[in-house]
């Protein structure tokens, strides 16, 4: 894994890189990379996965008029413009909903996108929660919140100092794009038909942040003009890249097969 | 002029105690509250603050949250009473929780009309809010105090704008028409005050001429916070007179110092009913720096329950304080109880500790703390403490014939 630094505009991303492959720009979740590390090995045997933090999180610079998920939409648009090639775009959570904000943008270089338990979306009435609170909830049931197997969390006893600031500073920013409208952008359902490539929305089926019963599945009829691929995982909660981290690797592969087999077809026989 | 604001929380203290209810606010059932108990209370709350009219000295309000440590919900509606029902008392809020409140002019507008309606009676307190109520008012924590500095600086315009409206873009309010019906009746505008329990933030109070107010910091913070307040004034080129410092404590004063430590202890609850929550609400995300709240993670984590210290070492935390005997307490400047002359000598010692103040905000009554009782330890408060204070220690020093030596290496 390498690590390295990437400008877009007046941030400095923090971008963790490895594998070879097709580009895949993975979008983190709510704890940042800290958990990260199965699921990108994974992947990297798939892709060539780039992994930046957002702003806020990690050692990427957050300028202060960056405070939205629109803007962190906007970075990663200009990323992908950077990066040239087409670019399958997976995110996790919170990652989820930024690449879901990302694809009705339509950058050119978007080949595909994976929503792993994505966020961003209410279904619910005004007084129904469609995510648990993970701000009212006690310390010790957020693991039960995240996980299908609350056995499975990290084991936050055994971090090191470093890994609890890094936990602080990802706590500090999820509660700055995620507080209100709580976890959701109450105008993205309705541009989600815009996504213009192949989608799949991948969820764990003991998914206990995600409180309705088919949050995944409403939320892919929403994608596209004909709706997302639909993938449920058994036995894995909301952190599902984490708890079945080859499965994960290997639907997104299967969506790049589907996205990008034409592409890689016309480089093999030579045409742009 | 010392001023002496008494005030109480006006708790609703008949929750079942905490063995069978850990947690006393946010996610308490509203069927705990009694609401013929509540008019009971209330009534016997602003009968205590009518009895310090009275006797002569001022009142301070505050206002909390989803919490039954405090039902005093809205910090406006007892000032607008007291407006009335009050003859003499200054009326302090302490405070408006800022970056809780959606509209800094409607904070404008209600300190106005209570200032003008009280015959220029107002001290105005603005408060950044405490971590507990970001849930209850779903106020993020993340970015608090810029918010809270953009709330003042509006509030501050509108107050002392009289040529008719402006408008204010900023980064989080915006209004097109700022023009305040009434304006307050003191020129420029009321007295402006803000509370802090470190020494980081009394400079900025400096800058601004604000009075600052420290709580339960205890002698030494108390000296940190005022000297860190006088270094920068200095720096400035002003000398702030010593109405600028307050200092607020729970505070009992008996016929004996044997009567006052016992029922101090019905004051010293409120630390005990201050620290019944769990760590979610005391420390969301971004209410203090990711290097502060990483420590408490990692302690939360080791199985340990995060108590903050009340000051500078070596204050007890939150939770040792609740076991710490009366006397103890009064002796690091967190409590003050005693017969009359013990709490004059307290009193004296802090002042001359914290280079000088001119503000006492003694916390009068709490818990189940009868009507009787509390009027009881005002009166001698009022009649045989503070006019010998007065007399003996705060005038000769502000005419300059008695030296306080003050404490200055402390930061807090």
């Amino acid at each position: 894994m390498n690590r390295v630094s990437r400008t877009i505009g007046d941030v400095s991303l923090d971008v963790h890189e490895a594998g070879s492959g097709p580009t895949l720009l993975f979008l983190h979740g709510e704890d940042g990379l800290q958990w990260s590390g199965p699921v990108l090995a994974e992947l990297a045997e798939h892709f060539s996965v780039v992994a930046p933090h957002h702003p806020g999180w990690g050692g990427s610079t957050r300028p202060e008029y960056i405070g939205e998920v629109r803007d962190l939409a906007l970075v990663y648009a200009e990323f992908l413009e950077q990066l040239g090639e087409p670019v399958l775009v997976a995110g996790c959570s919170f990652g989820g909903w930024v690449a879901a904000e990302l694809a009705i943008l339509r950058p050119p270089a978007l080949a595909a996108l994976a929503l792993i338990a994505p966020t961003g979306v209410k279904f619910g009435r005004r007084d129904e929660r469609d995510f648990a609170d993970i701000w009212i909830a006690g310390f010790d049931e957020l693991p039960g919140i995240w996980y299908g197997d609350p056995a499975a969390a990290p084991d936050l006893s055994a971090l090191s100092d470093e890994d609890y600031l890094a936990l602080a500073i990802a706590q500090e920013a999820t509660a700055r794009y995620c507080w209100k409208p709580y976890m959701h952008n109450p105008t993205l359902r309705y541009w989600l038909r815009r996504v213009p490539v192949p989608s799949m929305v991948i969820a764990g089926d003991r998914d206990r942040f995600a409180l309705r019963p088919d949050y995944a599945k409403e939320y892919a009829a929403l994608i596209g003009p004909q709706g997302a691929e639909l993938r449920v995982l058994p036995d894995a909660g909301h952190r599902v890249e984490e708890e079945r981290p080859a499965q994960v690797a290997q639907c997104v592969a299967e969506l790049a097969e589907t996205a990008l087999g034409g592409v890689r077809a016309m480089e093999r026989a030579g045409r742009p | 002029m010392f001023r002496t604001y008494v005030f109480t929380e006006m708790p609703y203290p008949y929750l079942p105690p905490a063995h069978l209810m850990p947690n006393n606010r946010i996610t308490v059932p509203n069927s705990y509250y009694d609401p013929d108990t509540g008019y009971q209370l209330y009534k016997k709350y602003f009968d205590i603050y009518a009895a310090a009219d009275e006797l002569g000295l001022n009142v301070m309000l505050n206002e909390h949250h989803t919490t039954a440590t405090c039902t005093d919900a809205i910090t406006t509606i007892p000032m607008a009473i007291m407006a009335r029902e009050t003859k003499r008392a200054r009326i302090l809020t302490l405070g408006n929780p800022l970056a809780h409140r959606p509209d800094p002019v409607r904070v404008a507008e209600e300190m106005a009309m209570i200032d003008v309606i009280s015959g220029g009676r107002a001290d105005v307190g603005f408060v950044r809010g405490v971590p507990q109520e970001v849930i209850a008012v779903n106020s993020s924590a993340v970015d608090m105090k810029e918010r809270f500095w953009e709330a003042v600086d509006l509030i501050m315009k509108a107050f002392t704008t009289h040529d008719g409206p402006f408008n204010w873009e900023g980064k989080y309010f915006h209004h097109r028409n700022v023009n305040l019906w009434p304006r307050p009746y003191q020129t420029p505008h009321p007295p402006i005050w803000s509370p802090t329990t470190g020494s980081a933030s009394a400079p900025l109070l400096a800058e601004r001429g604000m009075t600052v107010a420290t709580l339960g910091v205890g002698t030494r913070g108390a000296a940190g916070i005022f000297s860190a307040y006088r270094r920068r004034a200095a720096e400035l080129g002003a000398d702030p007179p010593l109405s600028k410092f307050a200092y607020s404590v729970q505070l009992f004063v008996g016929d004996t110092d044997e009567e006052a430590y016992r029922e101090a202890e019905k004051v010293k609850l409120w630390y005990r009913e201050g620290g019944r929550h769990p760590f979610q609400f005391t420390d969301p995300p971004g209410y203090l720096p990711p290097e502060m709240r990483a420590k408490l993670l990692k302690a939360k984590a080791a199985g340990k329950v995060p108590s903050p210290p009340l000051g500078p070492p070596p204050a007890p935390t939150m939770a040792e304080v609740v076991n710490r005997p009366v006397p103890e307490l009064t002796r690091g400047g967190f409590m003050m109880a005693g017969d009359p002359d013990t709490v004059f000598a307290q009193l004296r010692d802090f002042f001359d500790a914290v280079g000088g103040f001119g503000n006492l905000l003694p916390m009068v009554q709490y818990s189940t703390m009868s009507y009787e009782l509390t009027l009881a330890s005002m009166q001698r408060l009022a009649r045989d403490v503070l006019p010998r204070f007065v007399e003996e220690v705060y005038l000769p020093t502000v005419r300059g014939e008695r030296e306080v030596r003050g404490i200055h290496d402390v930061t807090v």
